[in-house]
């Protein structure tokens, strides 16, 4: 495997990791809060010819947000295996509006993931409004890459809808 | 819409066809304005982002608009032929020996590069700036490589200050990289000729090992195309365009955005030029270590190279007027006609050589322009076969199989960085590709010359 000279040093092995479980657990300080209202956070992958879609709900934007991180996440799939210590990062991005805000964010995440090799542990929203988010991570670098290439999220048939208290997300990514 | 739609496809495609989106999306391009001629589709359609993969659509050099959606954020992912001397025959015995080199030597799979390729900035600027002359120049493969190239391995007004950090922070370390999902390099054989005397200006002939090489721009141009996204959607905005989706979101072709996207995208065209033009040359590598001959004894060189996602200035006559007009081509060919000026001479009395992969375990396809395709598509056709099944769907479809046992079943070795990768890349998951090229082949936008059959696949 190539991909592990990038950034594994002589003789570390790493802690093994399958990326999708990780994914799925994710914990989120924003998650859970919310949910004695009765509102439900979940994700969902939607078919599609070539590429795939991600739809998530949440009774929160903060949520929404997440959840449509973990769904992006879900899909670098594969064997991963993390090494070094957890560190501390911030992503803060800004975005004419919820829609834009959401592929840039995810966009962010990616490049974070691939082009950085940081694997997020936990996410949890400081602010965010129409025009701007700010997600606070503890990520841990990665020695493998994902499986997977996701070339970018993009805005077909983009959607972030508030309807009856629920927050709703529709993205397709390009792979 | 201001122009209608016109897709190429039989009778069963177009069933399929309705069951997905993309008949929305040539519709939605056609609202896009300064359009020129019908939103086109080519018989590989299927449902992409923004426009169709296999959409062609020209626009007015004054009227039109640049879409960085319509070109693709795999710009130039694009397509390149090599023949050899050798027969398949003589290859057989080190199949599997020469799969092992090629998957060595030519970094495949997610974030892998060759350790002894480190580029500084300023040598990345120059790739950027010359594309596959830069790795000529590096002593990686030869003038003749250059001359058959589509834009001979180069597109002019390519400025790398156009390009953010992250474009060239995400480029330095995939030169020269496969990549992953479709892209792929493969052994072939030639398995059928179609047209002897055209085979014979291209140098093909029955038995015959070709290689194929299918990649792109890499992370370099996810990140131009990204960027310039953002940057569509308040220009198109400021210049009152109405988008049907987003992903279409476009500047007029004479506005500063516009201009600027077109020498960003140059950039990216050029690193895949060079990306291909570096892989080739370990292609090369890798024939001599294990054949021990020189790659000029086995006669490996280039056929062609064609770009699969671009935007480009162009002349063409449209009712009785010549104009220069900006075609989009997302996931589909240039297939420019006999004596054009833009085809190499050596093919300029048959034709632009146009190449068409299909799926890992049936054919591809060597064909050349016609010049009814240079009047009815301007100059276009299909780019592969068309995805018919969603990854998911594919998967499914996969499970339980030993999908590298039946492809050695049939002959055909396998390597692969990814298993997931394999299994969503499985020859059902595709349209045949052989229905693909007849239906070009009967709409006469382009002229089957000869059929390639694998021998030997490197998956990302």
């Amino acid at each position: 495997m190539l991909g592990i000279e990038r950034l594994l040093p002589e003789g570390i092995r790493g802690e093994s990791m399958n990326f999708q479980q990780k994914a799925r657990h994710i914990p989120c300080a924003n998650c859970g809060q919310h949910t004695k209202k009765g509102g439900r956070a979940a994700f969902r992958l939607l078919e599609h010819t070539a590429d795939m879609g991600i739809e998530a709900v949440a009774p929160t934007c903060d949520e929404l947000f997440v959840q449509a991180a973990k769904a992006l996440l879900s899909i670098l799939a594969g064997q991963g295996r993390a090494f070094g210590d957890v560190q501390e990062r911030t992503i803060e991005v800004t975005a004419g509006d919820m829609e834009e805000l959401l592929v840039v964010w995810l966009n962010e995440l990616l490049f974070m993931i691939q082009a950085r090799g940081l694997w997020p542990l936990d996410m949890a929203v400081v602010r965010i409004h129409a025009g701007a988010l700010e997600m606070r991570l503890r990520v841990v670098p990665l020695a493998a890459n994902p499986e997977r290439e996701i070339k970018a999220v993009t805005y077909h048939h983009l959607l972030v809808t508030h309807r009856h208290g629920q927050w709703r997300a529709r993205v397709y990514l390009d792979l | 819409m201001r122009t209608d739609g016109l897709v190429f496809a039989n009778r069963a495609m177009m069933a399929a066809l309705q069951k997905e989106q993309a008949l929305e999306q040539v519709r939605n391009v056609a609202t896009l304005p300064g359009i020129v001629g019908p939103s086109l589709a080519m018989p590989d359609i299927h449902w992409g982002y923004g426009f169709p993969i296999g959409g062609v659509a020209a626009f007015d050099a004054d009227e039109g608009i640049v879409s960085p959606g319509g070109v693709g954020y795999d710009i130039n992912c694009g397509v390149r032929l090599l023949r050899s001397n050798l027969q398949a025959q003589e290859l057989r015995p080190c199949l599997q020996q020469l799969a092992d080199a090629l998957f060595r030597n030519v970094p495949s799979g997610v974030g892998s590069h060759r350790r002894d390729l480190r580029l500084t900035l300023a040598q990345e600027r120059k790739v950027l700036q010359q594309g596959a002359r830069w790795a000529v120049a590096q002593g990686m493969g030869n003038e003749l490589d250059l001359q058959h190239i589509e834009d001979g391995g180069c597109l002019a007004g390519a400025d790398p200050d156009l390009l953010s950090e992250r474009a060239l922070e995400r480029g330095r370390d995939q030169l020269g990289t496969l990549g992953s999902g479709n892209h792929f390099l493969e052994i072939q054989m030639v398995d059928e000729i179609r047209e002897p005397r055209l085979a014979d200006v291209l140098g093909l002939f029955p038995g015959q090992v070709t290689v194929t090489i299918h990649t792109g721009s890499r992370g370099l141009g996810y990140q131009v195309c990204d960027d310039y996204l953002r940057i569509m959607l308040r220009a198109a905005a400021r210049y009152g365009i109405s988008l049907p989706d987003r992903q279409l979101c476009c500047a007029p072709l004479n506005s500063p955005e516009g201009r600027q996207y077109l020498a960003a995208m140059a950039c990216a065209a050029n690193f895949a030029f060079a990306n291909r033009q570096l892989i080739t040359a370990w292609v090369r590598e890798s024939f001599e270590q294990v054949l021990h001959q020189s790659a000029a004894a086995m006669g490996l060189s280039v056929i062609y190279d064609v770009c699969h996602n671009i935007a480009k200035y162009e002349q063409h006559v449209v009712a009785g007027v010549p104009r220069r007009l900006c075609v989009h081509r997302k996931g589909a060919t240039r297939a420019f006609p006999p004596g054009h000026p833009d085809v190499p001479a050596c093919y300029r009395a048959i034709g632009q050589p146009v190449l068409i992969p299909g799926d890992m375990g049936r054919y591809s396809y060597v064909l050349v322009g016609t010049a009814a395709g240079f009047e009815e598509t301007f100059g276009s056709t299909c780019h592969g076969a068309g995805r018919l099944l969603s990854r998911h769907a594919a998967k499914k479809l996969a499970s339980g199989r030993r999908i590298e046992e039946e492809l050695a079943a049939r002959g055909i070795v396998l390597r692969a960085a990814g298993r997931g990768t394999v299994a969503e890349e499985i020859s059902e998951a595709y349209k045949d590709v052989t229905e693909v090229v007849e239906v070009v082949q009967q709409a006469g936008i382009g002229r089957i010359v000869a059929r390639l059959r694998p021998l030997a696949v490197i998956k990302g």
